[in-house]
């Protein structure tokens, strides 16, 4: 792609006294300020939230400019359709500068949902089987199982995690805790404990983008998007509220967005210095290391253990914290990832930098129904 | 091409399984029936799926999930799973055994809820099949 990123911006996630569409103000402004460059000069803009209102709405007070908005709602691949929505309109040429931005407020607890809205009958939620944390559990359950991995894998990810947001200013849980206090929390979904899982929250995020010819002439510091691709799942794969599971099943679209965006940016999983995962719970973690290339099915605990994954270990993940130490504003969280990679990228990080100038950026979400982007970064 | 109304119940319909669909053209076994195959698109014929299968991936649910949710007001924790019927995995609830006693490929059979005014069954679970646990 020709494509960079001149500015970010986020509002901390966690739980605020202010509307979702005040957070992704904020973080929209930041984003332009972080940039240089005035709303005027914006010429396409994309965003969405799921349940704090109209993204394109942000207009009213950025400035009613005429720049084309793209609303976008796409379960948690949201923010990553709206940043793919943004480096496409500068590819084809359609602007020079565009703005991604989302932001969400969600109630606490874990989502409701209705069958209906799924195609699903009745029972199944009636029968106690609708629940997001189940289908997150029985899959890292299988994948425990079918890979020979310990469970206390689940709590060293998810230690290490809650330890980068105890360094992170915008983090929501600031508390690190020990992989012992962790394992024996209160059970949710065997084998997910309460502290292996992200909870709904609130934030906001927003990049600002360029053609890569024009960022040069706006900012010394832009980081360039080697790719960017969006998935959805095939035949056969394991996802949320499913019934029944096909004989035979297939990878999931991690899979396929992780190794087109890696042949797309023309680099391997072995030249990135900093990765940002989906980490719905502690389980998700673990298999989308795997899924994205990082290492083989089964191989995760030669990359976990001893602070493998910590800031300054040998693949530093999820250095913000993650979904697990940030909560999942559902329109903001791949944003987040973003706004985490590029700040990681320009030594920027504080507390939580990795050491020795990181260059190649990763960052992967997964969502129902079975959607995936991914992108690689780099200074 | 099948009918795909819910009003008819999970069973097959001499009541005694649980009734899915074949795809006829490309051969994928689907729950519950429905008339398109979610693979190719081509019509599907029902099918009784097996009685018997093997646990493949379980978990306890520990809290009270929200509606549409109908448990008894005193929520006690249950055992969710799927069950490998050999051309199908299976998601369902499981029973006979205490919440954290399971195991993946412990042995299951089924057993189907009591049908409805209609005549239609709507619930079903695994039961531990201490017969032949594998
Ligand atoms: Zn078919």
């Amino acid at each position: 792609m020709s494509v960079s990123i001149i500015g970010v911006g986020l509002h901390p996630f966690g739980r605020f006294d202010i509307t979702g569409r005040e957070m992704g103000l904020i973080a929209a402004r930041e984003a332009l300020a972080d940039a240089g460059v005035e709303w005027e000069q914006v010429g396409f803009a994309a965003g969405g939230s799921r349940d704090s209102g109209y993204a394109a709405a942000l207009v009213s007070e950025l400035g009613l400019t005429g720049v084309p908005f793209m609303q976008v709602y796409n379960g948690c691949g949201t923010a990553g359709s709206a940043v793919l929505a943004c480096a496409q309109a500068i590819e084809s040429g359609a602007a020079e500068i565009a703005l991604a931005v989302g932001f969400d407020k969600h109630a606490r607890g874990a989502f409701g949902s209705n069958p209906a809205d799924y195609g699903l009958p009745m029972w199944y939620g009636r029968d106690g089987m609708m629940v997001t944390t189940q289908f997150f559990a029985l899959k890292t359950q299988r994948y425990l199982h079918e890979h020979g991995l310990d469970e206390r894998l689940l709590g060293e990810i998810t230690a290490t995690e809650l330890h980068n947001s105890s360094l992170n200013p915008n983090a929501w849980r600031r508390n690190a805790l020990s992989v012992d206090e962790i394992m024996d929390a209160q059970m949710v979904n065997d084998p997910l404990t309460s502290y292996m899982f992200c909870s709904p929250s609130e934030g906001g995020a927003a990049v600002v983008l360029a053609s890569t010819e024009v960022a040069r002439t706006i900012s010394d510091r832009a980081v360039e998007v080697r790719s960017l691709e969006f998935r959805t799942r095939r035949f056969g794969t394991f996802e949320v509220f499913n019934p029944w599971l096909a004989a035979e099943l297939t990878d999931s679209a991690t899979v396929d967005a992780a190794s087109a965006a890696f042949a797309a940016a023309g680099c391997r999983p072995n030249d990135v210095d900093v990765a940002q995962l989906q980490d719905t719970e502690a389980g998700a973690a673990l298999m989308h290391l795997a899924e994205c290339g990082f290492c083989d099915h089964g191989e995760q605990a030669e990359l976990i253990l001893d602070g493998g994954l910590g800031v300054h270990g040998r693949l530093p993940v999820n250095t913000d914290g993650g979904l697990i130490g940030n909560g999942e504003p559902i329109g903001a969280s791949g944003l987040r990832q973003i706004v985490e990679c590029v700040t990681q990228l320009q030594g920027r990080a504080g507390e939580r930098q990795v050491p020795n100038d990181p260059e190649i950026g990763f960052t992967q979400v997964y969502g129902a129904p079975g959607i995936s982007v991914c992108a690689v970064l780099s200074r | 091409m099948a009918d795909t109304s819910t009003a008819r119940g999970l069973a097959a319909a001499d009541h005694d399984a649980l009734l899915g669909a074949r795809c006829t053209a490309c051969d994928v076994q689907i729950f519950p029936a429905q008339a398109a195959c979610p693979r190719c698109g081509a019509p599907t014929a029902d099918c009784a799926l097996p009685e018997r299968g093997v646990l493949w991936s379980w978990t306890v649910q520990r809290f009270r999930p929200k509606p549409p949710y109908e448990g008894p007001d005193e929520f006690e924790p249950y055992v969710v799973g799927y069950v490998d019927l050999g051309d199908v995995k299976v998601e369902g609830r499981l029973d006979g055994r205490p919440v954290d006693a399971w195991t993946i490929g412990d042995s299951v059979r089924l057993e189907l809820g009591e049908p409805d005014d209609d005549g239609a069954v709507w619930t079903y679970r695994w039961i531990a099949d201490d017969g032949g646990a594998s």
